[in-house]
């Protein structure tokens, strides 16, 4: 009963639309951010830019909301039917939710605050790519759960290329470009090719209702 | 067995209320591919399910194609709830 409640959700996932313009968001994102860490700190172009990083990271976000829709509505609707999940209600008193909820929420808020503040922990200060290091084990933890929950053994492929970003930016070392967004970058066609590659294979599986002959 | 919500109780309509009860919404074709079911088959066990008011549907356009929208009620989906304890209960 379960498998079949959990359906509508799966449906959302599985054209791979999401994971296309969630990859596409987070490479223009990472993108956006690594431009203003490249360019000189004091140019004027460096000020300037500044200032639009935060409307080109909006733009990203809100051009990928609008992709997303479009996608559904345009190829993924006429061939698989349409779909709105209720809002997500997060039930706190499940165990099993606190169960994950706890340990990844404490990595993200430490790595958080060594990110944002510095805290002073020599170690950390010195090696930046700790952050990008944890941040990626951390995806790559959150795919292997995604593959089990959704039964999407694809996510189990995205686990493995986190987990090769966290060992090729241990491998790196310490780094002056900000490792967060080179993780984004890294993640972001991560999710963009398997994402395009199960659209292909969705669409090519699943011809148009009105032309499949029913 | 007394208690069992007979309306529900149907493979192809437990199957349907099932379906809806994880989502906010469906279309006909979407209920149509998950359930297997022919067209007449799917509008004849929503209509009684409307019949119940266990769902809603609602018929429009997307463009200039015509589009089905089915939703479960709140009378449906306590239904449905009530009917998957009754199930656990006599299954235990």
């Amino acid at each position: 009963m379960n498998e079949i409640v959990g359906r509508p959700a799966r449906h959302w996932m599985e054209d791979g639309s999401v994971e296309l313009a969630f990859g596409i968001q987070a490479v223009l994102t990472g993108a956006v951010f690594l431009i203003g860490q490249i360019s000189a700190p004091d140019s004027t172009f460096s000020k300037v830019y500044s200032f639009l990083a935060a409307g080109l990271w909006g733009c990203v976000i809100f051009g990928s909301q609008w992709a997303i829709k479009r996608l559904k509505e345009r190829l993924v609707a006429p061939r698989a039917g349409y779909v709105v999940l209720p809002e997500a209600k997060w039930r706190f008193s499940s165990g099993r939710t606190l169960l994950w909820i706890t340990p990844v929420g404490a990595v993200v808020f430490f790595l958080f605050l060594t990110f944002m503040f510095q805290i002073p922990i020599d170690n950390f200060r010195r090696s930046p790519w700790v952050v990008g290091f944890g941040c990626a084990l951390v995806f790559a933890v959150i795919s292997i759960w995604s593959a089990v929950y959704y039964k999407m053994p694809r996510y189990f492929l995205l686990a493995l290329w986190s987990a090769c970003f966290a060992v090729w930016i241990y491998g790196r070392g310490s780094d002056s470009l900000g490792p967060l967004m080179m993780l984004m970058v890294w993640i972001g066609f991560g999710y963009a090719a398997i994402g395009a590659w199960r659209l292909v294979e969705f669409l090519r599986a699943n011809p148009r209702f009105e032309q499949s002959g029913e | 067995m007394s208690d069992v919500d007979r309306i529900i109780h149907e493979p192809a309509r437990l199957q349907i209320v099932a379906l809806l009860s994880g989502a906010k919404e469906a279309d006909f074709l979407f209920l149509q591919r998950e359930t297997q079911l022919t067209k007449g088959n799917l509008s004849s066990h929503l209509m009684k399910l409307e019949e119940a008011a266990y769902v809603e549907v609602e018929k429009t356009f997307r463009g200039k194609i015509p589009l089905t929208l089915v939703r479960l009620t709140e009378k449906g989906r306590t239904a449905f709830q009530d009917y998957r304890k009754t199930m656990n209960g006599l299954l235990r």
